[in-house]
């Protein structure tokens, strides 16, 4: 059952610059976790900010449980926020470096149930994200990325979103603490039913965490299927390529 | 082809690196893994002399025999470029926005040679077919700005072999880059080396890409070695609890064996379909 | 109990002196700044309710006598006791500049995150509006205005801003648009925050350290901007009095009685160094990763 579906989309940043996201259809089903995996400048990351509500296409219609965005902002504009909550790739820009982690962790509460989160609240989050209450003093540049990266996903959590949006979640973390934020975010997927969408350019990762793949290249989607299907069997020239060059840099080991 | 020996590298008292012996010989492909604050980059900053002032460097490194730590700038100058070269990460951050390319890529040949200008330009041509760029004569006018991240990286590589270095050291160079456009870039690197019998040092913090260019590999944590052996014992036979630890974390593509396992563990039913 | 509160008001004073101490010691303009200023502030105050002489006391027969034990600065062209018609001129002069201040900083500041916050359009007209702002010199604005409106505080204070608003608008702007293309502001915007948020609850208290820089420069160049527009004759006018009128009144009398020019010029450049000091002694220590590491 689709939870968000988009159509046909367009969108450029000038008014007469190149298409960034060009004629883009997709759909992404409940419960699923779905990669998006493409190179710099195939859309990747913009695409996600348009299903999240962050941009708006030019062209083209985004859906989320059946109803389209322009309805939600009519009818229910808060709501649409559990439909649209990001974990981004830079941990240290993720937060207002003047703010103390506890009032980033208490923000989406705030601004989306009108309410100050209790001591105990808080606590509960970061604890399910590994972290002790005690970083919550902290200000952000006191934090390493990998703790930060799990601040973020616990205040993305912290407001119950029914799909989580996560633009290159690892990238700019060291490798040994990679796996560490990987698993947690499957363990919290797991735990809350979470619908996933995982965009990187490392298909190794998205191979690992993700039911289906989505492959775009120069804003356009070029093909797309179950993880299996297109690591093992690709079609289209360019992710044939992808898997290929991928594959050259992954441990060759014979045990 | 070098040899560091008691390297260690400190800062108002604090160690950073401290490598007692490393060492390469001439024509080998060494490759250096660490993550960031391993320490490797300081290690291949202390062999072309290029690390901050306020740093201390204690103990030998020689190159051909002749030791490098305390020589005079002038003396490093006529090396690097000419013996050592350099890749550096970012290539757009490494080539000069305001000059055109070709200009650029002259830039060793006029410094350690006698060749006339048009005899450099000739061979900088030369160069940038040889790093399998093309339209080689297109792009020697055109600024960096103009050209994509893997033609700029190519670039550079041009520039590092123009005077045929004994010694080639590339840090990150390909992880500023596309996935597609790096298996170009690490199957360029190999082949050089292979072709002219030059030395490399690979430094990555990614072992997948360290693996296909060396023949050694040394794995570096918190400034130390922590192990050191041929590139197939490394990756199958791990002996330090750090190196294990790395390869564990560095995923690879899953085949369909392992896939098929996943499918059954990880990917559960979402609840409220 | 009420050993331990005894005990954390003893810790909280302690730990505030070093605080103090320990901003003294990463940041001597600051003090410096702090103590420049605070002495002119201080004199200006004073003179509301207290003046050696009656600074509007004309005696002929006294005029022009240096400084001595009953005249500390001297007497003017009017025999009026200069110190007490530098500290009345100071009233002057600090208002100007600082309601001018006010409404640049206020104003532009506020324009400039509106422009930052808004698209390519309006961004592009923005900066021809200040540009053209910007180019205007206050002084010109400043003569306009006095031959339509009249001279006086007033034009002085619509002329300064005039030119205030624009300069801290385009300060703002680009720092602003910085701040906004950072990732937290993306989260901010998935948590359903309003713009308006946004912009003065997460830009701005990021750009503070800008913005209190921006002030204090503001503050100087007020003053000197006032001091010259007095100097001209466009500004105070009498009874009233400002450190540029009396340097109006004293520029050909530089040779007989150099004093009359040295003692408020020295003011001008008092205050206008304190308030600089002041603003770069802020900024350094405002930047909060700086602060944090210090005090922590």
């Amino acid at each position: 059952m689709p939870l968000v579906t988009a159509s046909n989309l367009k969108f450029r940043y000038a008014t007469s610059g190149p298409w960034i996201i060009d004629n883009v259809s997709l759909s992404i089903d409940s419960g699923t976790s779905v990669g998006i995996v493409g190179e710099s400048g195939s859309g990747k990351s913009t695409i996600i900010r348009i299903l999240s509500g962050l941009l708006t296409a030019q062209e083209g219609e985004v859906t989320v449980e059946g109803k389209n965005l322009g309805e939600w902002s009519r009818e229910a504009p808060r709501e649409l926020r559990r439909f649209g909550q990001l974990v981004f790739q830079s941990p240290s820009r993720s937060f207002d470096p003047r703010m103390r982690l506890r009032r980033a962790l208490s923000e989406p509460i705030r601004a989306l149930e009108k309410r100050v989160p209790d001591a105990g609240e808080l606590a509960l989050w970061i604890s399910r994200v590994g972290l002790s209450p005690e970083i919550l003093d902290r200000y952000p540049h006191q934090l390493s990325g990998g703790q930060l990266q799990r601040v973020s996903l616990a205040r993305a959590m912290s407001i119950k979103p029914q799909i989580l949006y996560a633009d290159e979640p690892t990238s700019s973390l060291d490798v040994s603490v990679q796996a560490q934020v990987l698993n947690l975010l499957m363990a919290l997927r797991a735990d809350l039913g979470l619908t996933l969408v995982l965009v990187s350019h490392d298909l190794a990762i998205v191979g690992r965490l993700c039911e289906r793949v989505i492959v775009m290249s120069r804003g356009k989607v070029v093909e797309e299927g179950t993880t299996v299907d297109i690591l093992t069997n690709p079609q289209h020239e360019y992710t044939i390529g992808l898997v290929k060059a991928a594959k050259a840099v992954s441990l060759k080991l014979t045990i | 082809m070098f040899e560091i020996k008691n390297l260690r590298i400190s800062i108002a008292g604090r160690t950073l690196v401290k490598i007692d012996h490393l060492a390469a010989a001439p024509g080998e492909r060494l490759g250096l893994v660490g993550e960031s604050g391993s320490g490797k980059t300081l290690t291949v900053l202390s062999i072309l002399g290029l690390l901050p002032t306020m740093m201390k460097v204690e103990g030998s490194i020689t190159f051909a025999g002749q030791e490098l730590l305390g020589r005079s700038e002038n003396d490093l100058a006529k090396i690097r470029g000419r013996d050592i070269a350099m890749v550096f990460q970012d290539p757009g951050r490494s080539l000069n926005p305001t000059m055109k390319i070709g200009r650029q890529a002259g830039e060793t040949l006029r410094l350690h040679s006698d060749l006339s200008k048009s005899e450099i330009k000739q061979k900088v041509l030369e160069l940038m077919h040889g790093v399998q760029l093309q339209d080689p004569e297109k792009l020697v006018s055109r600024y960096p700005h103009e050209l994509s991240g893997g033609q700029q990286q190519r670039v550079m590589i041009a520039m590092a072999i123009a005077c045929k270095p004994r010694l080639l050291i590339a840090d990150e160079p390909t992880t500023a880059l596309d996935v597609t456009v790096q298996q170009g870039v690490l199957k360029l690197l190999l082949q050089l080396s292979q072709e002219s019998g030059m030395a490399m040092v690979f430094v990555s913090h990614n072992l997948g890409v360290v693996q296909v260019v060396s023949e050694r590999i040394a794995v570096m944590h918190n400034g130390e070695i922590v192990e050191l052996g041929p590139t197939a014992q490394i990756l199958n036979s791990p002996s330090a609890a750090y190196t294990k630890e790395l390869i564990g974390s560095n995923p690879s593509i899953p085949d369909a064996q392992e896939l098929s396992r996943l499918l059954g563990t990880r990917f559960p039913t979402g609840k409220g379909v | 109990m009420k050993d331990s509160d005894a005990s954390t008001n003893v810790n909280e004073t302690q730990s505030a002196r070093n605080f103090l101490i320990r901003s003294a010691k990463k940041s001597p303009q600051l003090i410096l700044g702090i103590a420049l200023t605070g002495f002119v502030v201080t004199i200006t105050v004073v003179s509301f309710f207290w003046t050696p002489w009656d600074p509007i006391n004309i005696n002929v027969e006294k005029r022009l006598l240096s400084p001595s034990f009953s005249h500390w600065f001297g007497t003017d062209r009017l025999g009026r006791d200069l110190l007490s018609q530098i500290m009345v001129g100071g009233q002057n002069t600090l208002y100007v500049t600082l309601v001018s201040t006010l409404i640049g900083v206020v104003f532009g500041t506020s324009l400039g995150l509106a422009a930052a916050g808004s698209g390519p359009r309006w961004g592009v007209i923005f900066t021809r509006i200040s540009d053209i702002g910007i180019a205007l010199p206050s002084i010109l604005i400043a003569l306009v205005l006095a031959t339509t409106l009249g001279p006086g505080r007033l034009s002085v204070i619509v002329a300064i801003s005039f030119w205030f608003v624009p300069v801290t608008a385009r300060v703002v702007v680009g720092p602003a648009r910085q701040i906004l293309s950072l990732d937290f502001v993306e989260a901010a915007m998935t948590h359903g925050r309003s713009r308006m948020y946004i912009l003065f609850r997460q830009v701005l208290p990021n750009i503070a350290p800008i913005v209190i820089v921006q002030t204090s420069m503001m503050l100087a160049a007020g003053i000197l901007i006032e001091a010259s527009l007095s100097f001209l004759g466009v500004g105070a006018q009498p009874p009233t009095t400002s450190w540029g009128k009396i340097l109006m009144d004293s520029q050909s009398l530089v040779q007989e009685a150099p004093y009359y020019t040295l003692l408020p010029g020295s003011f001008v450049v008092i205050t206008v160094l304190g308030f600089n000091l002041l603003g770069d002694g802020l900024a350094v220590l405002l930047d909060p990763q700086q602060s944090q590491k210090g005090v922590a």
